[in-house]
């Protein structure tokens, strides 16, 4: 008897149709095979698939059993097929019937409970798109799955649960669709900004950074707070907004990097990986590509600690994608498309030995140390940032000590204030353009949103020559002008942001280096 | 035998504009630990004056004022931090007698070149606002970074960096490592 199951599979964020086809035939030998470019989880599906049906307390068919995953040219990958399988065999033997328009999915283990599979979310959007009512998932991914609106989502436990349930001897309620909630989650960051005493100039580059979505280049000695700044500057970015919240949770769900019971991610995310990372761990790839830490900090922060420690070749690799905001990743069997518009936050000690303009230890490095240091990131890639930022080394004794200081210390929910409304007034502005935040903007869009009065361009000019700006940072230094009159809910720039801007253009350059 | 290598371009430089270049080693010869303090004891013969900028305890500097000195060649010194070790070389040498120098004329003074005075530029003041001479006044006390001059002058960050960036174009105020510094050409 042959009965086919639908199942789907995931290339990148884009889902295809998989129909399962299990025939259970009355003549041949006792077999079980599997046909259709299985690759060596899916094959392993059928030791799974024959224990846990066991373990079921039904009888296994010791008949020739031939599973077909159709289109039969594409590979198959994972181990969510075990449950389309099993549906497969078991309606072959007990005799129910699949209901209409049902799609099945999920990993079994070999007592017939249903693991946590990943990508559930790519599953119920594809169901959705393609009209089909049911689908039938484990329960721990139920939750994920029920983001989507218009399908009934089934939250099966195990196999018994399920052959009891299609043969109309017990009802699942489907999920509840979870609305995305639109109230500001909390958004649970390492640091306060008030816990930072001084480095107030570092700060107002993070608020404009935030406000913006501009990258942020940080120079300073160690234990001068690269690292706390960085942490701290999640606090006070706005939560994910609607669309964007499941642009993220698709690709995490795409990585398998959503928990049971977890569903819609509405923090943006804060990826900090390790300088030792190699050009697929960043950018991503396999032969199943996958996506790499710029698509898991999309719409979030990636921070490259120790800038200049990072291979070369890794960081050239970052160039395409932070311009293009989203990266392909073609290999000989698959090739997808990731997202990855993410803020990009370096930072680096200003010399090896960390020590230069310190205030109080002496560098230790030659001038062409340094200038070997420096040279380690292209100049391209400092230009493709907006704000570039001294954090000095600061005394903690003395600044402790300093009443003023402490009094005046914002937390990151009062920056954070600002720090919304002025990307309420960037939504409203770029509403047809297609882009969220000033960083985003095209010489077009800076054309026709920063208009620049005579004294303005004069000032630039004259800025262009004595800090030797490239085009690019000449762009850049207009969009950071824009975000802090954003900032200050001003239409127009002044020559007071210009100025102001001027402050955070590339100094690594200037010093001819 | 060029080194460092990356300097070639600035050998050449000095032959095509009638300048010179010597070295006691001939043709290949790499350069080896003893061979930089023989180059120093050129470097002191040949000037009429040495001047000492960083020294550390053990140092190449410190090699070559003793040279100077023993070539009976005037030693100056500019006087660091006491409590940076690269200003240990200087202060044994200030110990020893060197000449202290703290202005371009000082310099020029152990050339015996008389005292040059530089033409003073008074349009400052006039075209400054309070704010900004507030800036400079506490910046020609002592060269400070933004946060440090928000701190005395008790104004937001961003405002200090608006006032800084607009001196600095108007070549009032050099920058260096994070520190702003009165261009004392201009003032």
């Amino acid at each position: 008897m042959l009965v086919k199951v639908l199942s789907a599979s995931n290339s990148g964020l884009e889902a295809i149709g998989i129909d399962v086809e299990v025939n259970v035939a009355n003549r041949g030998l006792p077999a079980f095979e599997i046909v259709g470019l299985p690759s060596k989880a899916v094959d392993e599906s059928k030791e799974r698939v024959r224990t846990a049906v066991i373990n079921s307390n039904i009888e296994f068919p010791s008949r020739r059993i031939v599973v077909n995953l159709a289109p039969g040219d594409v590979p198959k990958e994972g181990s969510f097929y075990d449950l389309p399988i099993a549906v497969g065999i078991l309606a072959s033997i007990i005799q129910f019937k699949i209901p209409r328009g049902s799609l099945f999915f999920g990993e079994l283990s070999l007592d017939g409970t249903l693991r946590h599979t990943k990508g559930a979310l790519l599953l119920a959007l594809f169901a959705k798109e393609k009209g089909i009512k049911n689908i039938f998932v484990p329960k721990s991914c139920a939750n994920e799955a029920a983001v989507v609106k218009g399908i009934d989502v089934y939250p099966i436990e195990n196999l018994s649960h399920l052959s009891a349930y299609l043969l109309n001897e017990i009802g699942i309620q489907p999920v509840e669709f979870k609305e995305v909630d639109e109230e500001r989650g909390v958004v649970r960051a390492e640091f306060d900004m008030a816990e930072i005493l001084g480095q107030e100039q570092a700060k107002r580059a993070m608020e404009i950074s935030a406000a913006g979505g501009h990258n942020l280049f940080m120079s300073g000695s160690p234990g001068s707070g690269k690292t706390m700044l960085a942490r701290a500057l999640q606090g006070i970015l706005p939560v994910l907004i609607g669309g964007e919240q499941l642009e993220v949770t698709k690709i995490y769900s795409a990585a398998g990097r959503i928990p049971p019971e977890g569903s819609i991610i509405k923090t943006r995310p804060f990826r900090s990986p390790h300088h030792t990372i190699s050009q697929v761990g960043l950018i991503g790839g396999g032969t199943r590509p996958q996506p790499g830490e710029i698509s898991l900090a999309h719409r979030g922060i990636l921070f490259l600690d120790e800038f200049n420690e990072f291979p070369r070749s890794v960081l050239e690799a970052l160039r395409q994608p932070i311009e293009d905001g989203r990266v392909s990743i073609s290999r000989s069997r698959e090739r997808v498309r990731y997202p990855c518009k993410f803020m990009l936050i370096a930072s680096a000690n200003p010399c090896p030995c960390g020590y230069l303009h310190h205030p109080k230890k002496p560098c230790l490095c030659t001038q062409r140390e340094i200038e070997k240091y420096r040279k380690r990131v292209s100049g391209p890639m400092l230009d493709r940032i907006d704000l570039h930022v001294d954090v000095p080394a600061v005394s903690v004794k003395e600044l402790s000590d300093d009443e003023q200081i402490k009094t005046g210390l914002e937390t990151s929910e009062q920056i954070q204030k600002r720090v919304v409304s002025a990307r309420k007034i960037q939504q409203a502005r770029f509403k047809e353009e297609g882009i969220y935040t000033n960083a985003e903007m095209k010489n077009v869009h800076i054309k026709k949103h920063c208009k620049l009065s005579k004294e303005i361009k004069q000032l630039l000019r004259r800025a262009g020559v004595a800090f030797q700006l490239s085009a690019r940072s000449y762009f850049k230094m207009i969009k950071v002008a824009r975000t802090i009159a954003d900032l200050e809910s001003l239409p127009e720039i002044s020559v007071v942001h210009m100025a102001e801007a001027l402050q955070y253009r590339p100094k690594v350059r200037a010093e001819g280096l | 035998m060029i080194h460092p290598q990356h300097q070639e371009s600035l050998y050449n430089e000095i032959l095509e504009n009638n300048g010179l270049v010597i070295s006691e080693f001939e043709g290949n010869f790499p350069p080896a630990v003893w061979t930089y303090p023989k180059r120093n004891r050129i470097v002191a013969g040949l000037s009429k004056v040495t001047m000492v900028v960083e020294a550390g305890k053990k140092s190449g500097s410190l090699i070559t004022a003793g040279l100077a000195k023993s070539y009976k060649r005037r030693l100056i010194v500019v006087p660091g931090p006491l409590t940076s070790l690269n200003s240990q070389g200087i202060l044994q040498l200030i110990k020893e007698g060197a000449d202290i120098v703290t202005s371009s004329e000082d310099v020029l003074a152990s050339y015996d070149i008389i005292r040059f005075e530089f033409p003073k530029v008074s349009s400052r003041s006039s075209s400054l606002n309070s704010f900004e001479q507030a800036v400079l006044e506490e910046l020609q006390r002592e060269p400070m970074n933004v946060d440090g001059l928000s701190r005395f002058i008790k104004k937001p960050v961003a405002e200090i960096g608006t006032i800084l960036s607009l001196l600095q174009l108007r070549g009032l105020l050099l920058e260096e490592g994070g520190k702003y510094y009165i261009n004392s050409a201009k003032a």
